[in-house]
């Protein structure tokens, strides 16, 4: 067969005539084609655009970026106090296992198989999941990552696990005031781990602003505004773990010699205003469960160093006494006692001691804690004076300790004040303060005259390369009396223990200060003074000419024994014993012979 | 002589226009995934070396052509088994990696078959076309569809049956008789479905297109995302670049068998449609050079190449806006990818090959 044709009729394309009628069916069926992608088109792109435009909007929030590794807690020499621990969950879609070939049960003992946990257990759980049609429940939480290892290699269907932070305290109740604690989900719930959530916990990346359906996430349309998660960081306090651990100790033999409802140790540096050591009791193990009534549980978790406050009573006369050596009407005084004053400020007066303490100056005010010549020594300086220089010594303020719960004490302001009140003032009645501002007034009047701001973290560090990201230097706040006041009001306190109140902290060959207090509890709901039931403290800073160590003790109603010097002195020496021998300070026969006081284990 | 002008111009103009567009869309929805100007760059280097083959290819009489057949066909055939022993990709074995680039011997087994299929009706001409002929002629195409059925590949022998389909009409086969294939074609399948040879994941994806809206099947999830990017294409696109389902990156092979979304969303219904008329247009420029082919080799292997066009586009396209199932089907001279693009240009010189010679007189 041969056949030639013309270019023309190529042009116009004329099929074939052998084959004509099926060109033309074959062009029907893909003009057809054609037509229907079209007009589909059509629809999906322009006519039904609601549709779709509603498919589209199925676009919401996305998941909890990943959470960065948590910081750890640590001590002044870098011993963790507070780590997280990664740990396995397990998760459900509960609606997608309800709906997948294993079934909820058969998912259950699946996992059960694999995982060594208890299959009814894990199927409730997704029994209640799937009755609430909950796309995100977890199965089992914290397990070891070998636990879950073969359920992982497994991969049930609608079933993944996720890496989350066990909080573990490696000293257990060590320092559980300061460190706080964290929820069973790992946020924050108290001290420092609260106050300081923000550097340890990082930051979580910001979530992806859009989502489709299916959790992806949406870039290259607005990306901006994403951060980057950035890692937790760790923080160094200021904590002396000897100390801390010798403080605790102490607080617990006190509490089972005088049986307290309460006892407090903080031992601070007086030269930079670091916390050393703080320890409370009731306390809690920060890593279990809480135990007793919800009362307890209260007074377990009660940093009472930072969050109570309280009338002083005489520990307040050290302030007293600087606050008299510093002013212009102070020409050596003395003040004579008899037990019994009949009109201070307008009322009588009692001294503790009824048999009165004579005639008394300003260090024989302090050596025998006498009240009536307190009371004459505040009135001989004045309200105003008086009240001005406790001010500078942050009474009445909170100090920024760098824990949650401060509590602000209170000073009552001038205006208003009667003698009377003035008097009281003397003695420490009449205003309330926190154990930190006590103590940090008495190191300021202690340490040469300045007032240093207390603190306890001591550094924040980067958590990778372990390089300190910040250093918390010392801080004085303010100048408060001059470093000849300080060195009086410092032999003052040596007399307290050489031949006053404080006897019984006394170390041998070593020179010390202290201060007994104890005051009487201002009971609200009864409306006045209670009697017999006081709060006892003592005050102590170590060694005498220069202060390195400044410790507070109290103990609130002691049932067996009732002062400052016999229930809460012996912990203050306690702890005295540890820091000087630690620090080098201890005479080689003083640590001999004291050696039996001091718990061991320090 | 002027060859130039003997060349089919709006042929060759559609090829060069869908392969720029295809290029810009490659680069456009890869552009957040990282690797955009490496992917535009292989394109490229790809649409220049299938204009080369296709320029040699136009070069050959189809006689030459004809006379590759029996190589090309073995050297498919042994592609085809040696990709089957490499190492699976997605859990399939297509893929034959050579250096840089995988070759993917299916898209070469659509070309060998048109030409096995040209030259054995042409041999057989004056046999007479019945069932048995017909028969006979399938087995060149059972051969390669077998062997890309094990890769496993569903979506070619369904592409290798059509072509078949279609060069035996243009020969004029009985239609009665087609039709006969076409239905026990279909109760093959049937069979296969009702006795669970096709396996479920298969079933989802074949059926997932008529319930787009389904949001509890993972098979019609690529559905629903390419359908609301072709929906938020509107009437004239968000913008080339300006996608957000494109620029999220945001359909699993976008650049390759979901080429088409990227076109829908950021150039709209109109750069859509557009694509669907250049197609036409290629179609309907392959039709007249098959009807008016010189020889029965040219018109039957035109009709093929045509037919393969024409599955293709309609499946491709009909997949992203779900008129059809989604098969993992490349959209020719637009999606990303060598050896679909090298099979098309090859096609194309052969149909311009066949136009070039549409004067000269066969004996």
């Amino acid at each position: 067969m041969a056949q030639a044709v013309s270019p023309e009729t190529q042009k116009h394309c004329l099929p074939h005539p052998q084959a004509r009628g099926r060109v033309r069916l074959f062009v029907a069926g893909m003009a057809f084609l054609m037509l229907g992608l079209s007009l589909k088109l059509l629809n999906v792109q322009v006519i039904s655009r609601g549709h779709y435009m509603l498919l589209d909007a199925r676009i919401h929030r996305g998941p909890d970026p990943e959470a960065p590794v948590p910081g750890g807690i640590y001590a002044r020499d870098l011993e963790p106090l507070a780590m997280s621990v990664p740990l396995e969950t397990i998760y459900a879609d509960a609606v997608k296992v309800a709906g997948s070939e294993l079934g909820v049960e058969g998912t259950a003992t699946q996992i059960a198989r694999l995982t060594g946990l208890d299959a009814a257990e894990i199927g409730r759980q997704l029994e209640r999941g799937v009755e609430r049609n909950q796309h995100s429940v977890w199965l089992a939480r914290l397990l070891e990552p070998e636990v879950v290892k073969p359920l992982n290699e497994k991969r049930l269907d609608g079933v993944w696990t996720e890496t989350e932070y066990k909080r573990v305290y490696p000293g257990g109740r060590l320092a559980c005031h300061v460190l706080g604690k964290r929820t069973p989900w790992h946020e924050p719930k108290e001290g420092a781990e609260l106050r300081w959530a923000f550097l340890l916990d990082g930051r979580p990346g910001t979530r992806p602003r859009n989502v489709d359906s299916y959790g992806r996430s949406i870039l290259g349309a607005d990306s901006s505004g994403i951060l980057a998660p950035e890692p937790g960081k760790n923080l160094v306090l200021t904590l002396d773990r000897s100390l801390q651990e010798v403080a605790e100790l102490a607080l617990d033999q006190c509490m089972e010699r005088s049986a307290p409802k309460s006892a407090t140790c903080l031992v601070m540096d007086p030269r930079t205003g670091e916390i050393l050591a703080l320890a409370s009791r009731p306390n809690f193990d920060p890593g279990g469960a809480s135990q007793g009534t919800s009362e307890e549980v209260q007074a377990q978790h009660s940093n009472l160093p930072v969050v109570r406050q309280y009338e002083p009573g005489s520990l307040f006369k050290v302030l007293l006494a600087a606050a008299v050596l510093r002013s212009e009407a102070y020409k050596g005084q003395t003040y004579y006692c008899s037990g019994y004053a009949p009109d201070v400020g307008g009322q009588p007066l009692r001294c503790w001691d009824p048999r009165g303490h004579g005639a008394c100056d300003l260090t024989n005010m302090i050596t025998h804690s006498c009240n009536i010549a307190a009371a004459n020594f505040a009135m001989l300086i004045g309200a105003e004076d008086y009240h001005a220089f406790l001010q500078t010594l942050g009474i009445g303020a909170p100090m920024g300790i760098g824990l949650p719960g401060e509590a602000t004490g209170l000073l009552h302001p001038v205006s208003g004040m009667r003698r009377r009140d003035l008097a009281n003032l003397g003695f420490g009645q009449g205003v309330s303060v926190t154990d930190i501002q006590m103590l940090s007034a008495v190191c300021a009047v202690a340490n040469g005259g300045r007032l240093m701001q207390p603190h306890v973290v001591r550094a924040v560090m980067d958590a990778e390369t372990n390089r300190p990201v910040r250093e918390i230097e010392p801080l004085e706040v303010r100048s408060v009396c001059s470093a000849e006041v300080s060195a009086r009001v410092r032999e003052m306190m040596g007399t307290v223990i050489e031949r006053g109140t404080g006897h019984l902290a006394a170390i041998d060959g070593v020179r010390m200060g202290g201060k007994t207090g104890t005051a009487q509890k201002w009971l609200a709901d009864e409306g006045g003074f209670s009697h017999g039931r006081n709060i006892v403290s003592f005050v102590m800073i170590a060694p005498l000419d220069e202060p390195r160590f400044a410790i507070l003790v109290t103990a609130d109603e002691p049932t067996r024994g009732e002062h400052g010097s016999d229930v809460a002195a012996p912990v203050a020496k306690t702890v005295a014993m540890v820091a000087l021998r630690e620090a080098g300070l201890l005479p080689e026969q003083a640590s001999v012979a004291e050696a039996e006081d001091v718990p061991s284990g320090t | 002589m002027s060859a130039m002008r003997r060349v089919d111009m709006q042929l060759l103009t559609v090829v060069l226009l869908l392969s720029a567009i295809g290029a810009l869309a490659i680069y456009s929805c890869m552009r957040n995934a990282g690797d955009a100007t490496s992917r535009l760059t292989m394109q490229l280097a790809y649409i220049i070396v299938g204009l080369a083959i296709m320029t040699g290819i136009m070069a050959l009489d189809t006689g030459k052509i004809r006379g590759l057949t029996w190589p090309i066909y073995i050297i498919v055939l042994v592609l085809l088994a040696i990709a089957l022993m490499m190492g699976s990709v997605r859990e399939t074995h297509r893929w034959i990696p050579i250096g840089p680039v995988n070759i993917q011997p299916a898209e070469l087994a659509k070309i060998a078959v048109i030409i096995m299929l040209g030259a054995v009706v042409s041999k057989l001409e004056h046999e007479e076309h019945d069932f048995i002929f017909l028969i006979k002629t399938l087995f060149y195409v059972g051969a390669p569809a077998l062997l890309i059925l094990l890769q496993p590949d569903l979506g070619t022998p369904i592409v290798l049956f059509f072509i078949w389909l279609v060069m035996m009409y243009a020969l004029g086969a009985n239609s009665v008789h087609l039709g006969a294939f076409v239905l026990a074609g279909l109760l093959l399948f049937a069979g296969a479905w009702g006795f669970g040879l096709v396996r479920p994941h298969q079933k989802a994806r074949l059926t997932a297109f008529m319930h787009p809206d389904d949001t509890s099947q993972a098979a019609s999830y690529h559905l629903r995302q390419s359908l609301i990017a072709v929906g938020s294409g509107h009437l004239w696109g968000q913008g080339l670049f300006h996608g957000v389902q494109s620029q999220a990156d945001f359909i699993p092979d976008q650049e390759t068998d979901f080429i088409f979304t990227v076109i829908a969303e950021e150039l709209g219904f109109v750069g859509a449609a557009s694509i669907i008329v250049l197609y036409a247009l290629m179609l309907y420029r392959g039709l007249c050079i098959s009807a008016s082919a010189p020889t029965v080799f040219d018109r039957v292997v035109a009709a093929g190449i045509v037919g393969m066009l024409l599955i293709e586009v309609y499946v491709n396209i009909g997949m992203t806006i779900g008129l059809a199932p989604v098969k993992g089907m490349a959209l020719p001279f637009l999606s990303y990818g060598g050896s679909n693009l090298l099979a098309h240009m090859m096609a194309v010189g052969i149909l311009q090959s066949i136009y070039m010679r549409r004067d000269q007189i066969v004996f």
